[in-house]
């Protein structure tokens, strides 16, 4: 991270199960979210070598738990994080968000580090893997006792150890402030803002852009205020994806009839000239939620039974995909192709090679400059060995060219696919994810 | 002995040109060629008629229509023609512009330094979305210059700037503190909504607000009577009434449409604009209850309210039946009355709080 950067709320690191605790007696004793039954019950089953079972309720508890911290934020709020328009205040988070992006959020918010995020990652890896495995294939893999405490370790250190789990203080408080007063170019608070990583950026927009969503009052009128003070200093700093999502916004407020908050926007977007990222219709909501629907079901179990429908369906929608859903389909129909670390669905790769097929060259090119270096999905899908196989023959096939794209990092990323210098890949993956991530 | 007799045309228009030439300059859009057809549009628009067919354009004047059109959603518009500047060319706009402009389409002017460049254009016609005159007008300094010209009511014609400022000509003789119409069916979207959940309030009276706003362009006579919530059964003042065996209720509509957003939460919405339009378009009363529901319609007084003051009052039978249904405010369960004449003139009489 650049020096000068300034960090506005950090993850929270506390060693709650200690390095000597080896046992799944010991690490769960750290447990205090779960009842005295519930352990009882745990480690009978690991006792018995029903490491499946144990892990899958262990893991089903840490989530559970996690989701319910993140709804009290309002799920406007993580709709707008999530850039997902079909998520509103009445979405039952439980089923709108999947374990991917709920440990995504955590790690935003600074509910846990990006180290801690990415073991959550992997324990849900595993545990789904074992989960959708069939009876055909019962004697050839089974979950071993390592993989089992490594999940345990990870949702108790990271969830079920703590008393009460909260978002980041420092975040709290910001955001708070972001409703309850109206800050001046001239504050200590926004000339630090510009330094900031980009992710921090990123957040405090989807912030600002979801209370012009939902508040009222003298709430709405310090969001308005705000968005006219901090918009145009972020502005010259933000990515398309997030220009087109305040643009998005903007589109919405006014099909929903809102308008002190279309008013205030609107003097922003001026500001900035803003208005070409404005869409002329809300007929992205159809492509997003595809995209989304093919997520859920690349993150799911029997993945790779559940991508074909949605697969095809958003290759079905044409190839014109307006401009605010473009990042979100590609994220999809990238997942898709590039499978998880255990393979991937073949009957949904034709859709997906279908509607990469349509993609012309800017569209490439603006994928790999502009949204490829915030889609954390397929940066960490780079750092898993079959994905990225897969990467590298993707970027073989549709000729993805170093000289075709502007930004550096992008360009050795692509330099060392077509190489297929793994380590390489690895590498720059990783540099642009925790730069990407703020860390 | 000389007469001291006077012969003297009056008009309004040296008055008229004047008061519009100082809401040009206060709207930063002051150009004399602008003001000729500015006057000439808010004369004509007063009481313009095609084949005996009264119509209400709006008309959007503006620099640059594509960048005016940027602020709205789901545009469309279609260049019609292109004139000098001239006075004479808004009668030729309102000629070839005003019949295609209907039903979510209205006129724009495009002032270009050697011409003015005219045709129509719609935004997003979404049950609940903006209109473009509530997002073009307003306190904006960066916005660009946009004058607004609408017609109110017979004789009545509004003019609004991107800035804010409003002029409301009223072409007869009425005070110049008369409410504008638009006051009188803001407060009858009010009381209706009064008694909404609060979580869809302010949509359910925006659709409300917004539904009988295009209901009234039309030019028909309306009489409309709230009842307080939970009153299930028409008053008995005006019982002979068409009565819905089950109220229609708005909220729920509206509500379906914001959770669902979907096309068939859509079309059941604008089918209660319709069913809404042609229960006013009615004869008699419609009647609505204040948590949102419309409850019938074709509803009469009965002769008893109707003779106490039948004496009392001048006016058609619609007034008058105004005049008696005043009386019954928060009486049997009436919370307040809608008048509007055919001519536009609108009001509203009675409570808009929750006692």
């Amino acid at each position: 991270m650049n020096e000068q950067q300034l960090v506005p709320w950090e993850p929270r690191e506390s060693a709650i199960v200690p390095s000597s605790a080896m046992t799944p007696a010991a690490i769960i004793e750290h447990a205090q979210q779960l009842t005295k039954r519930e352990v009882n019950q745990i480690i009978s089953n690991f006792n018995s070598g029903h490491y499946e079972i144990a892990s899958t309720y262990v893991w089903s508890k840490a989530i559970a738990g996690l989701c319910k911290l993140l709804s009290t934020l309002g799920m406007e709020f993580i709709g707008e994080m999530l850039q997902r328009p079909d998520i509103n205040a009445d979405s039952d988070i439980t089923t709108a968000v999947t374990p991917f992006e709920t440990i995504s959020l955590a790690e935003d918010l600074g509910m846990v580090s990006s180290t801690e995020a990415m073991r959550l990652r992997h324990a849900y890896e595993i545990i789904n893997h074992f989960t959708s495995i069939g009876p055909q294939d019962e004697d050839e893999a089974v979950m071993n006792p390592e993989e089992a405490i490594s999940c345990l370790r990870t949702c108790v250190q990271n969830i079920l150890g703590h008393p009460k789990l909260a978002v980041a203080q420092d975040f709290a408080e910001f955001r708070k402030s972001l409703e309850e007063q109206t800050f001046d170019k001239d504050d200590e608070q926004m000339a630090s803002l510009s330094m900031s990583p980009y992710f921090y950026l990123k957040t405090i927009l989807s912030v600002l852009l979801a209370l012009l969503k939902t508040s009222n009052g003298a709430q709405l009128e310090h969001a308005v205020r705000n968005i006219n003070v901090i918009l145009p200093l972020l502005w010259k700093k933000l990515r398309k994806p997030e220009r087109w999502q305040t643009g998005q916004t903007y589109a919405e407020l006014y099909n929903d009839g809102k308008k002190p908050a279309v008013t205030g926007l609107k003097k922003a977007l001026l500001k900035v000239s803003g208005f070409d990222f404005v869409p002329e219709n809300l007929r992205s909501h159809t492509f997003t939620a595809t995209a989304n629907t093919v997520l859920k079901a690349h993150e799911g179990m029997n993945n790779y039974y559940n991508e074909p429908a949605p697969m095809k369906t958003l290759a079905s929608l044409g190839t014109t995909i307006p401009s605010p859903a473009f990042p979100v389909c590609m994220t999809a129909t990238l997942s898709v192709r590039l499978g998880n670390p255990y393979g991937f669905s073949t009957a949904a790769q034709s859709y997906a090679q279908q509607v990469m097929r349509g993609l012309s060259e800017e569209r490439w090119k603006y994928y790999l400059d502009e949204c490829l270096l915030g889609d954390r999905r397929i940066l960490l899908k780079l750092l898993n060995d079959k994905p990225r196989n897969r990467w590298t023959q993707l970027v073989e096939e549709f000729e993805l060219q170093p000289e075709f794209v502007t930004n550096r990092s992008v360009k050795n990323l692509l330099q060392a696919s077509l190489k297929k210098d793994n380590t390489r890949i690895v590498r720059i993956a990783k540099q642009i994810y925790q730069k990407l991530i703020g860390r | 002995m000389v007469s001291s007799a006077t012969d003297k045309n009056i008009s309004f228009r040296s008055q008229l040109t004047g008061e519009l030439s100082d809401f040009l300059q206060d709207e930063n859009f002051a150009c004399s060629e602008t003001t000729a057809v500015l006057v000439a549009l808010v004369a004509a628009l007063s009481h313009y008629k095609e084949e005996g067919i009264v119509l209400s354009p709006e008309i959007y004047i503006c620099n640059d229509i594509t960048k005016v059109t940027s602020l709205l959603q789901g545009v469309e518009f279609i260049k019609i023609g292109h004139g000098k500047h001239n006075a004479k060319i808004a009668i030729k706009i309102l000629k070839e512009c005003a019949p295609l402009a209907q039903n979510g389409w209205s006129i724009f002017i495009e002032q270009l330094s050697e011409e003015f460049v005219y045709g129509v254009f719609t935004a997003s016609n979404l049950p609940l979305a903006l209109t473009p005159d509530e997002v073009l007008v307003g306190e904006d300094d960066e916005s660009f210059p946009v004058v607004i010209i609408s017609k109110l009511a017979d004789n009545c014609v509004e003019v609004s700037g991107a800035r804010g400022n409003r002029r409301c000509i009223h072409f007869s003789a009425v005070r110049e503190d008369s409410p504008s119409p638009k006051d009188a069916i803001d407060k009858l979207a009010k009381s209706i909504t009064l008694h909404v959940n609060n979580k869809y309030r302010s949509n359910t009276y925006r659709f409300v607000y917004k539904t009988l706003s295009n209901i009234f362009q039309q030019p028909h006579g309306a009489l409309v009577v709230v009842l307080k919530r939970r009153c299930r059964k028409l008053p008995q003042s005006i019982s002979d009434a068409v009565s819905l065996a089950k109220p229609i209720l708005l909220v729920n509509r509206v509500s379906d449409f914001l959770t669902l957003k979907d096309n068939e939460a859509m079309i059941k919405l604008q089918a209660t604009t319709s069913i809404l339009a042609g229960m006013i378009h009615s004869d008699g009363i419609v009647v609505f209850r204040s948590d949102g529901a419309i409850l019938g319609y074709r509803a009469f007084l009965n002769n008893s309210s109707h003779k106490s003051i039948a004496h009392e009052n001048s006016g058609g039978a619609r007034r008058r039946t105004y005049e008696a249904l005043k009386k019954l405010v928060d009486k049997q369960n009436i919370m307040g009355v809608f008048f509007r004449s055919q001519d536009g003139y609108a009001e509203y009489y009675g409570r808009l709080d929750n006692e």
